[in-house]
């Protein structure tokens, strides 16, 4: 699924850390509608027995990135990197 | 639309065998190897929770990672799917190559063949067997298991390779790309 066909919820979030949480389900991917392009950052995937590292990257030119969700398991919440000034505008599952 | 690689000029280890040739392998350290017998034909396509993956020719059959690179044909691609086991659990990063010079990371996890246990790293369960060879004799207690694990392209088009960690705890048996869409 490209960006183009996301239907983003929205929100509006510092990247401060802090843990957003997903509708308890299995996932692919977890899409981030930012308000900057992020070059590379880390992400913490909290399964319902497990939290992996995984990277956060814009795709090229645009704001939105996406993070794949490699285990086939319940994903229920995202931990964000500290990036000051950049802002949490949108998310969408598939 | 999936796309199963060749392996074939990586192949650098032998994992299987047949019980007329137990020491004709050596997976680990001990010579421990998987019973061929117990698995998808040599050459054949093993498909696994949907994914196909091009199973290795009989001989040298699986990539002990060493670093190698692999070439990925032209598109667009979502995921690398994973056919291997791990001499212990082991997790390390894959090296993305892009067109324009850009090297990105993903992290790959691959559980143990060993234990019978549940994946470690929420894989796939996607062969395991009845029984381990040693060098010597076969062991009908022990059941070794080949898990699916899959590496997200974050980055999805402009891949023209992969490079497999340097980590020869790692083996890869199969590796299929997973088109966007």
């Amino acid at each position: 699924m490209t960006a183009a066909q996301l239907t983003f919820s929205p929100c509006d979030l510092p990247l401060d850390g802090r843990l957003v949480e997903v509708g308890p389900g299995r996932y692919d991917w977890v899409h981030l509608h930012l308000s900057a392009p992020v070059g590379e950052a880390a992400v913490w995937l909290h399964y319902r027995d497990a939290v992996d590292p995984e990277f956060l990257r814009s795709l090229p030119g645009t704001p939105v990135a996406r993070i794949g969700v490699p285990r086939r398991a319940e994903l229920l919440a995202v931990e964000l990197p500290v990036l000051p000034g950049v802002r949490l505008l949108g998310t969408a599952l598939s | 639309m999936m796309r199963p690689l060749s392996l074939a000029p990586h192949l650098n280890n032998t994992g299987l065998t047949g019980e007329d040739e137990l020491d004709g392998g050596g997976f680990n350290i001990w010579g421990n190897t998987f019973p061929a017998g117990e698995l998808p034909p040599a050459g054949g396509t093993a498909v696994v929770g949907e994914v196909p993956f091009l199973f290795p020719v009989a001989g040298a059959d699986n990539v002990r990672c060493r670093g190698q690179r692999v070439d990925v044909p032209a598109g667009d691609w979502d995921w690398v799917h994973v056919l291997g086991a791990a001499e212990r659990r082991t997790e390390d990063l894959v090296e993305v190559h892009y067109a324009d010079g850009s090297v990105r990371g993903q992290w790959l996890r691959m559980s143990d063949f060993w234990p019978q246990t549940e994946p470690r790293f929420g894989e796939v369960l996607a062969f395991r067997c009845r029984h381990m060879h040693y060098p010597r004799h076969v062991q009908r207690t022990t059941s070794p298991a080949i898990w699916a694990q899959r590496v997200p392209l974050t980055v999805p088009s402009g891949v023209v390779a992969l490079v497999l960690p340097d980590n020869p705890a790692l083996h890869v048996f199969a590796l299929t790309l997973q088109a966007v869409g």
